[in-house]
């Protein structure tokens, strides 16, 4: 095929793919548009998933006739001038790009008036071309619609999920412009029905609070360093609302970073608020975070993508930092300290050291590796799995997480979490299987608020949930009332654990392995916890349970459930052979 | 400090304070009792610093002092001595008490008394006495209720109401409640909220067998703490901050179906039920049926293991209102019917999936609401 310059139409579509990929992108241009327009109030719509329509309408400085048509031309921009301009862009938009990308794949219709003229401009246009230029009244400030949205593009249009996953997607959107604007109202409805709306008062715990409901909300602690003008490391500012050491979320969906009230994704910044986070929060638990740095416009690059996502900047190192102290002061001042009485210092010197004690263990050669044979060597002494488990008689516990048991050939150390997950795990696949799950209802209903993405798989599988053990009610937008939960949760809290389960199991489709990874989920929830001490009964009861599964060896994430230490290797230990 | 006393009220002493020592800590001073002179009595505290126990010993005080002595060395060694006089005296350097009884002698290091943590001691407050078997009784009925879990921590308490002249317990652990209403020696002018700590209630209901006299409840202006006072005996507890839960609007107010039953019989066939329940995951099946044509009316008590094999137990009942079936953990029912004392029990239902009513019929004023299980009939 001989080379070409492509037709502007067709390039124009490529190059819209990179800001406009989805409709929530679309959104995303148009509202930062308002913004840049010093908007006080943006009211979002969309139909269909966008696809069908999307309308966004603001109350900012809209755009003077003459120029009107203008702004469906690539690189027309009225955010900055000249190069120079680059190093300190304090719009969110300034490539010029969005409505001319926009215009390419859909057709868009612009009204438009500033408030000091009296009559606004409607301009309309289908495939990149203006069709209609016209005076027309109108409210002050803009409005744009656009339709027929990857009509021309099927190719994008394949990739895109489904009308709902992608309202849900532009929902996530604007909250995130809501916490990134506590000052500007916003209100989006979804094919006519009202899904959100934040109040516009300028003070991030309401916004909070319509996201995550007025509960989570007022719980979250208040971070707040304010940054020196000038340039360097005392610039910085954070300056945000971060969750208490008690209240965690099983997934970094909950993170809201925003720099210079631009929402970005950093991963290096993530893992300086975790780092905050250090010994507050169990392994595989993250924070609920809303923080907003103020950069000065030079120490940082937005123009890296084209959605502005991620940026870069010049010190990084120092943002980590000041993010990283902020929070964790937060935390430590907030965190229980235990109370020391005056006159209550412990009395008792440290334990003087016996002679066995002090004796080093520098003369044994290596560190003795214990095999993981428990496979086979059940495989030598034992005819089915279960039969090493059954003969296992209990010693005692280390560290409140091992049982110390004494079986076929040596000794076997069982990790009682992963034992426990493993009896509970196989229970609860019984009774999917017989569709009989075990449900006990709950005394006080749990109230769950829900976040978009949880909704989501909460609605994927709707009725179903009912046939698992959970019985759940609608209780208003965005809450669900919880009135049972399979009976093995007893000792959790229903509504927490039933979110960690959400966010575990996600959306996933078709019932074979999303009822696996219910399964497991429930069982890893319900299963005794790693540091809970047991008594020599309990541990016998588990183990006994654990040999009448079918895999007792291993517990539903494959991680091993016991380790064997052979008598053959602790004679070799000891020398005696 | 110099003193003799008798070994066996010694002993007695020790072993009631014992029950305040803690037992896992990482403050070991709280693992050792505190022996002071209190004018002519030695007076014995201990605390784990959720609850504190003081008691006297009649003695003879020949100087006054203090010392801390680890309490379970101290109560080991005066539980083996013979029932005689046991003379106590402080030893300086170490520190520690040397004592003596009979032809045994011992001598154990303690450490200074001023390290103990200070046990409250509350000077005011509002004040209720109750009749001690009245209380005892109250607390046996609720206290199994409460959470252990510390997942919710109000659960892990007693909600504890005084006011005119009757008192409340309420314990709830999720699944289900139990709220006893019982009367006041004398009424009380100002109401008391406050959650007691289940255990605390448990070690007073154990020290209230033998009280005779009223015991007398006082809680802190602040609401931190509660002072219990029985004869000889003083608890300081602190209270659980927090809403309790508001009990009053889970008992249902209506029912469809009354069954009333004989509390022998029905926790009789509940214990049978439950050896199969074991391997069946613990549900009990209840099903009440009306008597017909003047018949008497039955409650059938069942339970199954899949493997294992299943049960039916009848019981005669009188029933108002329609059949009815409900289905309950196997632990909260027999648990419920095991602190109930006598006569009849009635069982109130609505649908199988609403809250269960057990009650005395008669007597006591009782509630208990279970939450049932959600069953394939």
């Amino acid at each position: 095929m001989p080379i070409r310059v492509l037709a502007p139409q067709l390039a124009a579509q490529i190059a819209a793919g990179e800001v406009v990929e989805r409709p929530a992108s679309v959104v995303k241009e148009l509202v930062e548009n308002g913004l840049d327009a010093d908007a006080t109030s943006i009211s979002v719509e969309i139909m269909g998933g966008g696809l069908e329509m999307i309308r966004v309408v603001d109350n900012g400085c809209g755009i003077p006739a003459e120029e009107a048509e203008l702004a469906f031309h690539r690189f027309a921009t009225g955010k900055i001038a000249s190069a120079e301009d680059l190093d300190c862009i304090t719009t969110l938009g300034f490539r010029g790009e969005a409505l001319p990308s926009i215009a390419a794949v859909s057709a868009v219709a612009l009204l438009t008036r500033p408030p000091q003229e009296a009559v606004g401009t409607l301009v309309e246009v289908a495939e990149g071309q203006v069709i209609r230029s016209v005076p027309q009244g109108s409210p002050p400030g803009t409005s744009v619609s656009v339709r027929r949205l990857f009509q021309s593009v099927p190719a994008r249009l394949k990739f895109l999920k489904s009308p709902a996953a992608e309202a849900s997607r532009v929902q996530t959107m604007i909250q995130q412009f809501a916490l990134a604007f506590p000052h500007v109202r916003f209100h989006l409805a979804i094919d006519g029905r009202a899904a959100f709306a934040s109040s516009g008062g300028g003070n991030l715990r309401d916004a909070c609070s319509t996201i995550y409901g007025p509960k989570t909300a007022r719980a979250l602690l208040e971070v707040a360093t304010p940054g020196v003008s000038g340039e360097g490391a005392g610039s910085i500012g954070v300056y945000g609302l971060v969750s208490p050491p008690d209240m965690s979320r099983a997934s970094r969906a909950y993170l809201h970073l925003f720099m210079n009230r631009r929402w970005i994704q950093s991963r290096t910044l993530a893992y300086a608020l975790e780092e905050a986070y250090q010994g507050f929060l169990m392994e595989r638990r993250h924070p609920l975070a809303v923080i907003h740095l103020t950069v000065p416009p030079r120490e940082v690059d937005v123009n890296v993508h084209p959605a502005k996502l991620e940026v870069r900047f010049h010190q990084e190192s120092e943002v980590f930092s000041a993010l990283q102290r902020a929070v964790r002061s937060a935390l430590v001042a907030r965190a229980p300290v235990p109370t020391v009485r005056s006159g209550l210092a412990p009395s008792w010197p440290a334990p003087v050291p016996t002679e066995v004690g002090t004796l080093s263990l520098q003369g044994v050669p290596s560190q003795p590796s214990l095999s993981r044979s428990v496979s086979e060597e059940g495989g030598r002494s034992a005819s089915t799995p279960g039969e090493v488990a059954s003969s296992l008689r209990v010693l005692g516990q280390v560290q409140n997480l091992y049982i110390v048991a004494e079986g076929p050939g040596g000794v076997y150390l069982v990790d009682q979490h992963a034992a426990h997950e493993r009896v509970l795990y196989e229970r609860v696949r019984g009774e999917f299987r017989d569709r009989a799950p075990q449900v006990q209802g709950l005394l006080e209903p749990a109230v769950v608020e829900l976040p978009p993405s949880l909704e989501e798989a909460l609605a994927a599988h709707g009725e179903e949930w009912s046939r698992y053990g959970f019985d759940l009610e609608t209780f208003g937008p965005h809450s669900y009332l919880l009135r049972a939960l399979p009976v093995i949760f007893k000792d959790a809290d229903p509504g927490e654990t039933f979110m960690s389960i959400l966010e575990e199991v996600g959306q996933g489709k078709g019932t074979g392995d999303w009822e696996e990874a219910l399964a497991s989920s429930i069982a890893c929830h319900s299963a005794v916890r790693a540091g809970k001490s047991l008594t020599q009964e309990e541990m016998a009861h588990l183990l006994a349970q654990l040999s009448a599964t079918d895999q007792p060896h291993t517990c539903p994430h494959g991680r091993p459930t016991m380790v064997h230490i052979s008598a053959s290797h602790l004679e070799r230990e000891f020398g005696r052979r | 400090m110099r003193l003799s006393c008798l070994q066996e009220n010694l002993s007695r002493g020790l072993a009631l304070v014992g029950r305040a020592v803690a037992t896992r800590t990482t403050l070991p001073i709280t693992q050792h009792v505190l022996m002071e002179t209190d004018q002519s009595r030695l007076k014995l505290s201990a605390t784990n610093l959720e609850l504190a126990i003081t008691t006297w010993v009649g003695a003879k005080v020949e100087q006054e002092g203090a010392v801390t002595i680890p309490a379970r060395l101290l109560t080991d060694f005066v539980n083996s001595l013979p029932n005689e006089r046991v003379d106590v005296e402080l030893t300086p350097r170490p520190i520690g008490v040397h004592l003596q009884c009979a032809r045994f002698e011992a001598h154990i290091n303690g450490a200074d008394a001023e390290e103990f943590p200070p046990i409250p001691t509350v000077q005011e407050g509002i004040t209720a006495r109750i009749d001690p078997q009245v209380l005892r009784t109250a607390i046996s009925r609720v206290v199994f209720a409460a959470a252990t879990e510390e997942t919710r921590p109000v659960l892990t308490g007693v909600k504890v109401e005084i006011s005119g002249q009757r008192f409340t317990l309420a314990g709830a652990d999720g699944f289900r409640l139990a709220v006893y209403r019982g009367p006041l020696v004398e009424p009380v002018t100002e109401e008391i909220h406050a959650i007691v700590p289940a255990r605390t209630l448990s070690e007073l209901q154990r020290l209230l067998v033998d009280q005779e006299e009223p015991v007398e409840l006082v809680v802190t202006p602040s609401k931190s703490q509660i002072l219990i006072h029985l004869k000889g005996v003083e608890m300081v507890s602190q209270l659980i901050q927090g809403t309790f839960p508001n009990y009053a609007q889970l008992i249902p107010q209506s029912f469809g179906t009354r069954a009333v039953v004989d509390l022998q019989e029905f926790s009789r066939a509940a214990r049978s039920a439950s050896i199969f329940a074991r391997d069946g995951g613990g549900i009990i099946r209840l099903q009440v049926i009306p008597g017909v044509e003047g018949m008497a009316g039955k409650m059938v008590i069942t339970s199954r293991a899949e493997e294992t094999g299943d049960n039916e137990g009848k019981i005669d009942a009188r029933v108002e209102g329609d059949e009815a079936k409900i289905a309950f953990s196997s632990r909260y029912l027999t648990e419920v019917l095991s602190v109930m004392e006598r006569g009849e029990v009635a069982l109130e239902t609505t649908t199988p999936s609403s809250p269960g009513v057990i009650k005395p019929v008669g007597g006591e004023d009782y509630v208990h609401v279970v939450m049932p299980m959600f069953v394939q009939w």
